[in-house]
């Protein structure tokens, strides 16, 4: 696994020091792309690219491996950058003499298809583009092929970048919402145990929920610690604060959104934030959002619930191996 | 035992008519719906496009929508079609919520977007016209179509770009295959826009005449917009509805070109392995392969990739094949679904559709049909789906006639 966001990059030194926000849209910190990326090649990568080339080789170096059966993105805006630009570029100068680069890396599976070229992988290669659920889409299409014996391996990512214009725009439309961030995030995820991080034991994906219907697919046994898509926003919170409500148990509850904030892709990155408390058996202080009086020793599992501005609920359990 | 995937419904909207019944009648009258931009706004009227020949008004009006969906030429265009294909599968209020709907899509509402740029950009997002470009991504005009439907279980996006449609099929047979759903609506919806019009000129892959995929003297794309849905249903839910059985999905391939964002590798790597494992998956030899809807597009570089890479997987001698985007143009996004709905056209009335434009092929020795086959039973039929970044995607469906039980 590895992550690039608003905190130090390809590293976990968050969980012991994050660092704080300081204004409402924060940049992610780039990785040393050059210890991945040739410079020439580097050049003509946007930021997007680059930190999914980095977060992608970490990830399968840490795993050991270099050839996946499946390369699986999510990304909600795709490469935004690119995508203004050329629309600048169309608003400024009309519809003659517009830039192919631009064009050539704007589409969404631009990232997904260039870790395909960078590892001459042939495998299986797919990318969502689905708002806030892009990088749960692309987990559930690994975890249901790993199920079905299709691939035995596949690299899951999600990657979303924001620009300046972007975030005016995100102030200008939610002045409620605080701070909106970029992610980049890839995991290994494979049929064999051994070495494994955690175990990604379901994933769930409920499109227009009602509240009941989510509590129902929650149970005292298997969901007694979960990370919540809170974010200090009022209207947010009240719906996960509904759910705990409706819950027969009394769950304890982490959040991330403090530490990575929002972005279509913010849901993987407390994706890797439970896989790394669970394989460290830590819980930084600073995720305890309710219910501290149940925290046990042990921590068994941990279960991500996150809900999006359309009320598709998500639920995605990690268990301990 | 192998998990059967069964089509039980389909849907289509593109130049050349709504509804399948209008693309059969076009296909056997060999009518192209390429000509002219009359709908687009854009500096290059004299291209020609696959527009589906109603503007949003009108479509609007046809659907009985307002605003923003009357804005979302995608998510108008999804709508006609998904209906189409739930309403042919019978699907009930019930059937929703053990379904997933996937649709593919690259433009989502960039048409939108880019009629609301320029003044909000030179206002530095100091307007309330902001909000006109918030909710025109991918995942929110796949979000519009589902709702209009039913309350599914699952909704979702590939975007791949002209293979994304494709993606979709195969993510709904596998969540299918592993229980997750019952019954998957699966497929994509794109329309034209200004930003992909430009990117494909900047490139200059776009014909200034009717494309001619696999002549000699091919010269590129002509763009086309459109949408296609199909009903995936596992063998259970077929049963238990006593639903009606179109063909079933037999085998599917995705692998990855690996070489170039947007060049096809010479020897077709990637086209040749999603081809390979579609076959092997549907346990056919490539001689049972009645008819390839390929991709087709017209350009140098693909067509001739696509070729060598059909050579690899069957020989000397290739099926009957030919490209239908002379017919509806490129329809990029959705072009793996609205091809798909062709192939099972084809299955049913026993028609093998002509390559339009090729006057002289691009082989001596290989040509695609340059005549409509009719009455010619069809039992398997392979579409081929290949986007930017060698997204490349294979389907087989094969006849299969009324119920099973």
């Amino acid at each position: 696994m590895a992550l690039v966001s608003c905190q130090k990059p390809l590293s976990d030194e968050w969980m012991a020091e994050p660092c704080p926000f300081e204004s409402a849209y924060v940049r992610a910190q780039e990785p040393n792309s050059k210890e991945f990326i040739v410079p020439s090649e580097a050049r003509r990568m946007s930021r997007i690219l680059k930190r999914t080339v980095c977060t992608s080789l970490t990830a399968l170096n840490e795993a050991g491996i270099h050839d996946p059966n499946a390369i699986i993105t999510g990304t909600g805006m795709g490469c935004m950058e690119n995508s203004e630009k050329f629309l600048i570029d169309m608003a400024t100068y009309g519809e003659n003499c517009l830039k192919p680069s631009l064009f050539m890396q704007s589409t969404h599976n631009t990232i997904g298809s260039l870790i395909g070229i960078v590892l001459k992988c042939h495998g299986y290669n797919n990318t969502y583009s689905h708002e806030g659920i892009s990088f749960e889409s692309a987990l559930l299409d690994g975890f249901v092929q790993l199920k079905l014996g299709a691939i035995r391996n596949a690299l899951i990512g999600s990657h979303d970048e924001n620009t300046p214009f972007s975030a005016l725009m995100f102030e200008r439309i939610h002045p409620e919402y605080r701070v909106l961030t970029e992610t980049s995030m890839s995991a290994v995820i494979t049929s064999d145990s051994s070495n494994a991080i955690c175990e990604v034991a379901s994933v769930c994906i409920l499109h227009g929920a009602d509240i009941d219907e989510v509590a129902s697919k929650l149970n005292a046994n298997e969901d007694k610690m979960i990370l919540l898509g809170v974010n200090d926003v009022e209207i947010n919170d009240n719906t996960y604060l509904e759910l705990l409500a409706e819950l027969s148990f009394k769950p304890v509850c982490l959040q991330y959104k403090n530490i990575f904030g929002d972005n279509f892709s913010s849901s993987a990155a407390g994706f890797y934030a439970a896989a790394r408390i669970i394989e460290r058996q830590t819980i930084p202080p600073f995720m305890l959002w309710r219910g501290n009086d149940n925290l046990t020793d042990k921590i068994s599992g941990l279960t991500i619930v996150n809900q999006t501005e359309d009320s598709t609920w998500t639920i995605i359990r990690l268990k301990a191996v | 035992m192998r998990q059967k995937v069964y089509v039980t419904g389909a849907g289509i909207i593109s130049a050349i008519g709504v509804g399948t019944e209008a693309t059969l009648r076009s296909i056997m009258n060999e009518e192209s719906g390429v000509m002219p931009i009359a709908y687009l706004e854009s500096e290059h009227s004299y291209l020609p496009v696959g527009e589906v020949k109603m503007s949003n008004a009108d479509m609007s009006h046809a659907l009985g929508v307002s605003y923003p969906v009357s804005e979302l030429r995608t998510v108008l265009l999804g709508i006609f079609a998904a209906k189409e294909a739930v309403e042919d599968a019978q699907l009930k209020e019930s059937d929703y919520r053990k379904a997933a709907f996937i649709s593919g899509t690259t433009v989502g509402g960039m048409d939108k977007t880019e009629r609301h740029f320029k003044s909000v950009f030179d206002a530095k997002a100091d307007t309330p016209d902001c909000i006109e470009l918030k909710y025109n991504d991918c995942g929110y005009s796949s979000n519009l179509i589902a709702d209009s439907l039913g309350k599914f279980q699952i909704v979702t996006t590939p975007s791949t770009a002209c293979s994304s449609a494709a993606n979709a099929i195969i993510l709904g047979a596998n969540l299918i295959k592993a229980g997750i759903v019952d019954i998957a609506v699966v497929g994509g919806s794109e329309a034209l826009s200004k930003f992909h019009l430009n990117g494909f000129n900047s490139l200059m892959i776009l014909d200034k005449a009717t494309c001619r995929p696999f002549d000699r003297d091919r010269a590129g794309i002509n763009l086309g917009e459109g949408a296609a849905y199909i009903v995936l249903e596992s063998a259970d839910s077929v049963k238990s509805r006593g639903a009606r059985v179109l063909a079933e999905l037999i085998g599917y391939g995705n692998s990855c070109d690996a070489f170039h964002q947007t060049a096809t590798s010479e020897n077709g790597d990637g086209a040749y392995l999603a081809m390979r494992k579609a076959l092997d998956m549907a346990h056919l030899s490539p001689d049972e392969i009645d008819y390839v809807n390929t991709h087709g597009t017209g350009t140098p570089n693909n067509d001739i990739c696509e070729l060598a890479a059909m050579e690899r997987v069957w020989g000397a001698e290739l099926p009957d094949f030919s490209s239908t985007k002379p017919f509806t143009g490129h329809t990029t996004s959705a072009s793996g679904s609205i091809e798909t709905v062709i192939c099972l056209l084809s299955i049913a009335n026993g028609v093998r559709p002509k390559s339009i434009g090729v006057s002289m092929s691009l082989k001596d020795d290989i040509a695609p049909l340059t005549e409509t086959k009719r009455d010619c039973s069809t039992k398997n039929v392979m579409n081929n789906s290949f986007g930017f970044g060698g997204n490349d995607s294979s389907l087989i469906f094969s006849e299969h006639e009324g119920t099973i039980g």
